[in-house]
């Protein structure tokens, strides 16, 4: 009577231990298995070499009138409030006054007397910028998901990016705390804290120089993060110059998964555009699931995707030319999916791919 | 129980025709302008010849390009039919359930199914296999194994605990469902952040239609259509007290065993390709119920005919309203659902008459 259940029962139990054996772990145990391992590359960067179908770029045009190059700094991006004059230069050396000012996203002004000492960053990408200027030591408390640089791990964690111990912040009694959404900002406010958000960097890539050299400021290391921010910026300047002769590039559908993509107001749209790749996306609102029949109509000549199986399996995809070429680009999640000093080598890394004669 | 009503009960062959032959020819009206509009325009003429040059009534005559042909018979027609093919699954499992619960707010999710399927496709989704292997995918597979799954265990239990008592199946669902979620929230939350492929997967949606799945779906769904199909008679009598229907002759546990086996199956079938779509399976059997009468053998032909033009015609909007950016179906199925439903129920009142 009962037979049939337990026949069935016995049925999907089975096929369900075979599909998770044929995985190649268990299912997260710890936030720490599930996030992505890092993997510290030393800049300068060593691409490797991946053999590019020979046909599918088209040349790039030269272009016919001289485009004018725009400063790779936004002047307006600076946020910094000029009238206590906090950075003074004297031979190359800078030095920051302090007390310090800085405008939070909300434009309202945060005064810092001294440097914190005892930061809670609740932001990968802020984490990543504050080791890279020599000034990790000032983190006390960060979320679960960050894992570079190396030093990070150590460093305690109040929780995953979005669920938050305020109790265990409070706790650790910090002089500032990073956050780069706000929805806790309130209730850390409430518990007595200095809470910073900045200007978020998610609609052009081109001011994450502008955040680093924020961070310098606060966490008084303005040589280093210059450095930071100058690096940033010669990358970028030398990427549009090289690119500066040609009209544009090849076009580009970039799939993050389930042909969710990337349109123009987004930072990965910013990069299409640094890139002169045409972004078939271009009229999404920030992030859009693209109809398959457009993707098709659309057709285009480059596809980057985090799980290329994907499209590849896909039979209505066959006909698009990456997929002929089987020249689908898995993009390097490590360094585009955290806007800090590595983006630019994820940026990088898309230039060599998709013009292998203009870049080395 | 007069001798007529009785034979009038479980008379056999007495399926409403002329209602099903009409409910199919809208049907087909509906999925031919599915077919024929899109994000992409193509010209109807085009449509025509691109099918007809498949089927091989007619040879090509004009040049059409390529992508267009790709778009219509790859993306476009396979998606219309795995639509059809679900919604019809979810109107008749949701009748299904509604009758053998006796029970207005029963839906095809009702003991676990949707549950168990969210946590098989969380798995899997976050111990980051490939989704698919080959022709062979993982996704579909696994949530299809952790709905079956949870109502299975649902119903061991019901079973432990005496003869099936519905009562007892619908709480240990409820319960096995709560639980089921409460692992996918654990799994969700302490994992890698980029969850959007997994939550848009779990809203419900066609986007990754293919003609495979069709095909995968069409046997579950036939074997569960004919036994639901062929117990509709023992249905009307459940929904009287089950002394009646055993004094019919009719086994009852056997039939309710078997209604619950079909409809799970062709629910978690439907399920692992499409995702969770809310509403199609409580609306269209109710739809129907409101406007054609409570026999099953009416309810149940009929729910799986609305709910197949319903969702063909929810996705259609789904995939056109925002283009060139999709919408989750489920979105437009309670958007354009709900009143619907509320005006036939403001309209049954008025009526007064048929148990609403």
């Amino acid at each position: 009577m009962i037979r049939p259940v337990f026949l069935l029962l016995t049925l999907s139990l089975t096929l369900i231990l075979s599909t998770v054996s044929c995985t190649n772990g268990a299912v997260p145990e710890s936030p720490k298995l599930a996030s992505p391992a890092p993997t510290p590359i030393p800049i300068p960067t060593k691409f490797y070499s991946q053999t590019m179908p020979a046909t599918p770029l088209p040349a790039p045009t030269p272009l016919v009138n001289t485009e004018e190059i725009t400063s790779p700094i936004n002047e307006n991006v600076g946020k910094v409030v000029h009238d206590t004059l906090p950075v003074e230069k004297s031979s190359e050396k800078i030095f920051v006054k302090f007390p310090l000012t800085i405008l939070d996203r909300e434009e309202k002004p945060l005064t810092f007397t001294e440097p914190p000492e005892r930061i809670v960053v609740y932001d990968a990408a802020a984490v990543e910028t504050i080791f890279a200027i020599g000034q990790g030591h000032r983190i006390i408390g960060t979320h679960s998901w960050v894992s570079y640089p190396e030093e990070s791990e150590k460093i305690e964690k109040v929780g995953d990016a979005f669920n938050m111990d305020i109790e265990r912040i409070v706790a650790l009694d910090p002089d500032l705390v990073f956050l780069f959404y706000p929805t806790f900002k309130q209730e850390l406010e409430k518990a007595g804290l200095k809470v910073l958000l900045l200007e978020s960097v998610d609609d052009d890539l081109r001011k994450m120089a502008n955040t680093f050299r924020i961070w310098g400021q606060i966490t008084n290391a303005p040589n280093e993060a210059e450095l930071l921010a100058k690096d940033f910026e010669n990358r970028v300047m030398q990427i549009e110059s090289i690119l500066a002769p040609y009209d544009s590039g090849p076009s580009v559908f970039q799939d993050v998964g389930d042909l969710w993509t990337p349109g123009d107001n987004t930072l990965m749209g910013s990069v299409f555009n640094l890139l002169k790749l045409q972004n078939i996306s271009h009229d999404v609102a920030n992030y859009g699931q693209l109809s398959p029949e457009v993707i098709i109509d659309r057709n285009p000549q480059i596809l980057i995707s985090s799980n290329p199986d994907s499209i590849y399996q896909n039979s209505a995809f066959q006909e698009l030319l990456p997929v002929k070429n089987n020249s689908i680009f898995k993009s390097n999640d490590d360094y585009l999916s955290i806007s800090g000093p590595r983006f630019i080598l994820g940026v990088e890394e898309l230039a060599l791919e998709f013009y292998p004669g203009l870049f080395k | 129980m007069s001798d007529n009503s009785t034979r009038e009960l479980v008379s056999i062959y007495k399926y409403p025709w002329t209602h099903i032959i009409t409910g199919i020819f809208i049907a087909f009206i509906c999925t031919v302008v599915a077919v024929a509009i899109g994000s992409v325009y193509i010209p109807v003429t085009s449509v025509i010849t691109i099918i007809f040059s498949k089927l091989d009534v007619f040879q090509q005559q004009e040049q059409i390009s390529s992508s267009w042909h790709t778009i219509i018979w790859n993306i476009r027609f396979p998606r219309v039919v795995l639509a059809l093919l679900v919604g019809a699954s979810l109107g008749i499992s949701g009748a299904t359930y509604q009758g053998l619960f006796k029970n207005p707010l029963a839906d095809p999710y009702l003991i676990g199914v949707a549950s168990g399927a969210s946590l098989g496709a969380t798995i899997v989704f976050l111990t980051g296999v490939p989704f698919t292997y080959g022709y062979f995918s993982f996704l579909p597979l696994a949530s299809f194994c952790g709905g079956l799954a949870a109502v299975c265990l649902a119903y061991l239990i019901s079973i432990k605990s005496g003869d099936t008592q519905l009562s007892t199946l619908l709480l240990a669902g409820i319960a096995i469902g709560a639980f089921a979620t409460a692992i996918t929230g654990i799994l969700m939350l302490s994992s890698d952040p980029d969850l959007r492929p997994l939550l848009s997967w779990l809203m419900g949606g066609f986007i990754r239609a293919q003609w495979s799945h069709s095909i995968l779906i069409i046997p579950y769904m036939t074997i569960g259509i004919i036994f639901i199909l062929g117990y509709s008679r023992v249905l009307n009598t459940m929904q009287l007290e089950e002394y009646y229907s055993e004094s019919l002759g009719v086994d009852v546990e056997k039939a309710k065993r078997v209604l619950i086996i079909s409809a799970t199956l062709m629910t978690a079938v439907a399920v692992s390709f499409s995702g969770l779509i809310g509403f199609v399976g409580l609306v269209a059997p109710h739809v129907v119920r409101l406007l054609w009468g409570t026999d099953y053998r009416t309810i149940l032909p009929l729910s799986g005919i609305a709910g197949a033009t319903f969702l063909v015609i929810a996705d259609l909007a789904a995939r056109t309203v925002v283009s060139p950016v999709e919408l989750p179906v489920g979105i437009i199925t309670a958007l354009v659902g709900s009143p619907f439903f509320v005006y036939l129920l403001l309209k049954a009142k008025r009526r007064a008459g048929n148990g609403y």
